[in-house]
């Protein structure tokens, strides 16, 4: 058995060694802290810096697709070379890219962007295309189905006419100098 | 204030010679108590340096709404508790001579009068809980209430205990011939 003096030296030891690996304990714990907060950092900046990349992608994509759709749309007139480039450069993306609604008598016409304006000869006259109901001049309905074009295009004059030997097709002519061809739906 | 409060408080605020007067104070008691749950006296020393280890590394507060002894004796009983539960396959109750010798020694030491040490010895095929209580009351001198903090146990379950053990002890002397007022 060991005496009161044997087991209080032995206690001290015990407990000198005891306190030696807390401490190298706290230490190994105290780096590793460190190291994985610094990798989660890491994680956090690299998935944020990568989502913002692939929000950036998901914003652009859809530019380059209108950009294409302006080039299509363009084509003829260009090929018609009559001076009309001109007029189509200075179209307001918001007008040029969407696409236009008009209803006449109870029947919807809708931008045909394929179409070449010049190959259509005016007829008559038929009203302001704000006049008409439509994306020029939308009803509660309308502004429910195509809210987007809407904002866009809202405050757009023109005017509207029939077109000769087609009654399916109408030509709006914009204030801005725009043509469009509206096809009957 | 009791002894054993005045030298924690005072290892508390830094004197390291405090332990000193602790171990040298409660040691053979501790391990006497804990052997009634090991019945090792070795081991019950080994469970006591253990105790005494734990009360300078985790510095436990002691309120001071009971004895001193009586917690040691709680953070002992936990600490034999341990011992037992971690070691369930490979603990086994040893009763060698040799472990007797020792305890008889530490008895004699600790025990002054001869009648309380022949009781004592007698204890020795009690069970655990009975062995327990009748040194914490008898030996130790410990209230029921005490020694429900030692034993973690309600004072309705002490005093229950208590009497049982004291028949079953007042039993066993009277089949050998012996008899012991108190009991």
């Amino acid at each position: 058995m060991k005496s009161c003096d044997e087991m209080v030296k032995n206690l001290f030891e015990r407990r000198d060694d005891y306190a030696k690996k807390q401490k190298s304990r706290k230490k190994i714990l105290t780096r590793a802290v460190t190291s994985v907060a610094a990798l989660c950092l890491v994680l956090a900046v690299s998935i944020g810096v990568l989502q913002g990349n692939i929000f950036k992608d998901s914003v652009k994509e859809p530019e380059n697709d209108i950009k294409n759709e302006q080039v299509t749309s363009n084509t003829p007139s260009e090929e018609s070379g009559d001076g009309r480039e001109e007029k189509n450069e200075n179209l307001l993306p918001s007008t040029a890219d969407v696409i236009g609604l008009v209803v006449v008598d109870g029947v919807t016409y809708i931008q045909d962007t394929f179409a070449d304006p010049d190959s259509y000869v005016i007829d008559r006259f038929i009203g302001n295309v704000d006049e008409y109901e439509g994306s020029y001049n939308p009803s509660v309905e309308t502004k429910e189905k195509l809210p987007e074009v809407i904002d866009n295009i809202i405050n757009i004059t023109g005017e509207l006419y029939t077109v000769k030997d087609d009654s399916d097709v109408l030509i709006a002519k914009f204030s801005n100098g725009g043509t469009i061809i509206l096809r009957k739906e | 204030m009791e002894n054993g409060q005045v030298y924690y408080k005072r290892f508390l605020d830094g004197d390291e010679e405090a332990l000193t007067d602790i171990v040298g104070e409660y040691k053979d008691g501790l391990i006497l108590y804990l052997n009634t749950y090991v019945k090792n006296i070795f081991l019950a020393e080994e469970l006591a340096e253990e105790t005494f280890f734990r009360l300078i590394t985790k510095k436990p507060k002691f309120h001071g709404k009971s004895r001193f002894k009586s917690f040691l004796y709680a953070i002992g009983r936990n600490v034999a508790v341990d011992y037992i539960r971690h070691n369930k396959n490979n603990f086994a109750e040893p009763a060698c001579e040799n472990t007797y010798n020792e305890e008889d020694g530490i008895l004699d030491n600790y025990i002054k009068s001869e009648r309380n040490a022949l009781l004592i010895k007698s204890m020795r095929e009690l069970s655990v809980d009975y062995q327990t209580v009748l040194w914490l009351v008898f030996f130790e001198g410990f209230s029921n209430k005490e020694a429900s903090i030692a034993m973690k146990k309600n004072d309705r379950q002490i005093k229950n205990l208590l009497f049982r053990a004291k028949r079953s002890l007042k039993a066993k002397l009277e089949k050998e011939g012996f008899s012991y007022e108190e009991l």
